[in-house]
């Protein structure tokens, strides 16, 4: 496998309050043209900024890889769209990556997030992983997760929002 | 589409995804396009087999892109153009003379875009 060795958890990375929103314009950049290209319809629905403790080089990485991900599912079919949506309730933001396939078996999805496991063809499954993405949310104290209630295939990635920085008075 | 018909390319980067659209950005324009993923891993392709150009990340593990321009210097043969992108200022104009980088784009690039300035560095070289 071409890329066994990822450079994306090195050691003492540093985490940083970002705006999530800012993670994801980066990596949707790197692809937009792509699915413009390709007849894929990309939809953001950000919001308003919200910052997370994260590093961001990594965020942006698990969102290229969902991205790349919806990007392959959807290519092959007469529906072709991708949204990226952000939401915030009780101090946690959920950004959702969706396309217009029809979500994942249960048997798929049991095995979805264990490493090298991949439903692309041969030559496409080289990509970060979904194991590798979601450790890397993890070790920032985030989720990522697949949401089995959405009629589409959407997976979701979570933080817990930064409280405001206190000035102390006096 | 096709301006890069004809061409073939050498993409190096260690984030697979990004790999993986950067390759394909460059097919969709009629490149013909092999990965690598370090600048080690790209020196070991480029023992057999030329390019027209490289286009790489500059952070990597296992030779980042200042070790695999350097490297590339020691060739005894037509060297490939040379492009990298980065998202950081990670070296200095003169130093990107130096090592006979053609140009370092800022990440996040537009392919369009990326692909006309390699396309006219291409044609400027023939």
């Amino acid at each position: 496998m071409e890329h066994a060795a990822l450079d994306c958890a090195p050691a003492g990375h540093p985490v940083e309050l970002t705006s999530i929103q800012l993670c994801i314009h980066d990596a949707v950049a790197l692809c937009e043209e792509r699915c413009r290209t390709n007849g894929v319809d990309l939809h953001l629905e950000l919001g308003d900024d919200v910052e997370v403790m994260c590093v961001p080089a990594q965020v942006s990485q698990v969102v290229m890889n969902l991205l790349h991900n919806a990007f392959d599912a959807v290519i092959a079919l007469s529906e072709k769209w991708v949204r990226v949506v952000i939401h915030s309730e009780n101090r946690i933001v959920t950004m959702s990556v969706i396309d217009s396939g029809r979500g994942i078996s249960p048997e798929v999805e049991s095995k979805i997030m264990q490493p090298f496991f991949t439903t692309k063809e041969v030559g496409k499954g080289t990509g970060l992983g979904l194991s590798i993405s979601k450790g890397l949310i993890e070790n920032m104290s985030g989720r990522l997760f697949y949401d089995r209630q959405c009629s589409n295939t959407c997976f979701v990635v979570e933080f817990p929002i930064s409280e405001p920085v206190q000035r102390k008075v006096g | 589409m096709s301006i890069l018909k004809g061409y073939r390319a050498l993409v190096v980067e260690d984030d697979a995804d990004l790999c993986e659209i950067v390759a394909d950005d460059l097919r969709m324009y009629g490149a013909e396009v092999e990965i690598a993923n370090s600048g080690m891993r790209a020196l070991e392709i480029l023992t057999g087999a030329s390019f027209d150009f490289i286009l790489s990340d500059m952070r990597m593990a296992n030779g980042d892109g200042r070790f695999l321009a350097q490297e590339l210097l020691k060739l005894d043969r037509v060297r490939p153009l040379l492009f990298m992108y980065s998202g950081y200022n990670d070296i200095t104009e003169s130093e990107a003379l130096t090592l006979k980088i053609e140009r370092i784009f800022s990440k996040p690039f537009k392919s369009s875009a990326m692909v006309e300035v390699i396309r006219t560095f291409l044609i400027k070289r023939s």
